[in-house]
C-alpha cells in the first residue's frame, strides 16, 4: 500500500509537517494524523492480539506515546511510521507476555483467541483457524508476516521496525510460513475451497 | 537494464513474501516476473504458495470503532487557544461519530446550533468562545455513552 501523502522535502517523511503543528498544540493536526494512522495501527495489533478489546487498548496507548513524543519529534532519525509500527509492536509484546504470565498462573488455561468479530459468518471457522496458527508461531516471525502481508510494508521498512537487516527479515518470514503450512497443512485443502 | 533473476532467488522471494507479487520487493519484482513468464517451474512454485496466501487473506484487519477514535482523540495536548480542535473539524468529527444514528442526527445539529447561538449573541461575561467550547465540551465528555 503505497503511501500518497506530502512527503516532507528535505526528510520524505510525510508525517512531518503535523508533528510539527501538534507540536504547537494544533488540534486540527492531531485530529488529521489520528485518522491517517488509528486504522492501520489498530489493524496491527488486531493481527498480533486476535481480540478488538487488547487492539483498541494498545492503539489507545500507542497515540498516548505519540501526543507525548510529538513535541521532542527529531526529524532524520526514523521515519514516524516506522516508529509508529515499533511502538505498536513493543506494546503488542508486551501485553502477550502479561497473558502467558496470567496463562501459567491459570495452571493451563489457554487465552482465548476468539475470532475477530469483522469476519463474516461462513469463514469465520477459517478466519479463527488461521489466528489461531498465528498466535503458534515465534513472535518476531509473527511480526514479520503482519508486517509485510497484513500491514502491506515493504521490506526495508519491515526490516526497520523490526531493527533488523533485509536478509535476516527474510528468514524470519521464510520460517514463519514454512511454520504456518505445517500448523495448516491437514486443512489448507479445505480451508482455502471453503472461503473460495 | 535489470539483471536476469535466478529460480533459486525467485523461490526464496516466494518462500519469504508469498504469491503475490505485489509484496515482492519492488527493485525485484520486473526481473521476477519476467523469469515467471518465461519458466514453468517458477510458475509451479508460485501456485504452490498461493493458498497459504489465500488463508492469510481470510482474516480481515480491524477496523477502529468509533468511540475508539473518540477516546484517542479525547486524549490529545491541550494546547492553547490557538491550538485548540476549531468548531467546523468538532462537528465533522460529532457527525462522523455519532451522526449515523437517526435519532441522534436532528438532535445533534439543534444542539450544534444552539451552541453557535449562545457563544455568538450571549453575553456571558467571559472571553471565551463559547461555540467553538460548546462543541467540544460535547465532542469529549467522558461520561457520553453511546447505545
Amino acid at each position: 500500500m503505497a503511501d500518497r501523502w506530502a512527503q516532507d522535502a528535505e526528510t520524505g517523511d510525510p508525517d512531518l509537517d503535523l508533528l510539527r503543528r501538534i507540536a504547537k498544540g494544533d488540534g486540527a493536526a492531531c485530529a488529521a494524523l489520528v485518522d491517517r494512522h488509528l486504522r492501520r495501527i489498530t489493524g496491527l495489533a488486531g493481527h498480533m492480539l486476535g481480540n478488538r478489546a487488547d487492539a483498541e487498548d494498545v492503539a489507545q496507548e500507542v497515540f498516548l506515546r505519540v501526543w507525548q513524543q510529538a513535541p521532542k519529534w527529531r526529524s532524520g532519525e526514523a521515519k514516524f511510521s516506522t516508529w509508529l509500527h515499533r511502538v505498536t509492536l513493543n506494546l503488542c509484546t508486551d501485553r502477550l507476555r502479561r497473558r502467558r504470565e496470567t496463562a501459567l498462573e491459570a495452571a493451563g488455561d489457554p487465552p482465548s483467541e476468539a475470532p475477530l468479530p469483522d469476519a463474516g459468518l461462513q469463514s469465520a471457522a477459517v478466519v479463527a483457524r488461521v489466528q489461531a496458527a498465528l498466535a503458534q508461531l515465534p513472535e518476531r516471525q509473527r511480526e514479520a508476516i503482519v508486517l509485510c502481508h497484513y500491514q502491506e510494508l515493504g521490506n526495508i521498512e519491515a526490516a526497520a521496525v523490526l531493527e533488523l537487516s533485509v536478509e535476516a527479515l527474510e528468514s524470519l518470514l521464510s520460517r514463519g510460513r514454512r511454520k504456518l503450512r505445517e500448523l495448516l497443512v491437514e486443512e489448507l485443502p479445505d480451508l482455502t475451497g471453503s472461503i473460495s | 537494464m535489470t539483471e536476469p533473476m535466478t529460480l533459486e532467488r525467485l523461490r526464496t522471494l516466494i518462500a519469504a513474501y508469498g504469491a503475490n507479487p505485489a509484496r515482492w520487493p519492488l527493485a525485484e519484482r520486473p526481473a521476477a516476473e519476467a523469469l515467471m513468464a518465461r519458466s514453468p517451474e517458477a510458475r509451479a512454485a508460485l501456485a504452490d504458495a498461493a493458498p497459504l496466501d489465500t488463508l492469510l487473506d481470510a482474516v480481515p484487519a480491524l477496523s477502529p470503532s468509533p468511540a475508539l477514535r473518540a477516546a484517542v482523540l479525547a486524549d490529545m495536548p491541550r494546547g492553547e487557544r490557538s491550538g485548540r480542535i476549531g468548531w467546523w473539524e468538532s462537528v465533522r468529527v460529532l457527525l462522523q461519530e455519532f451522526g449515523s444514528l437517526p435519532a441522534v442526527r436532528p438532535l445533534l445539529l439543534a444542539s450544534v446550533l444552539l451552541g453557535l447561538f449562545a457563544g455568538g449573541y450571549l453575553d456571558t461575561g467571559s472571553d471565551t468562545d463559547s461555540g467553538s467550547d460548546l462543541i467540544q465540551l460535547a465532542v469529549y465528555d467522558g461520561s457520553y455513552v453511546e447505545n
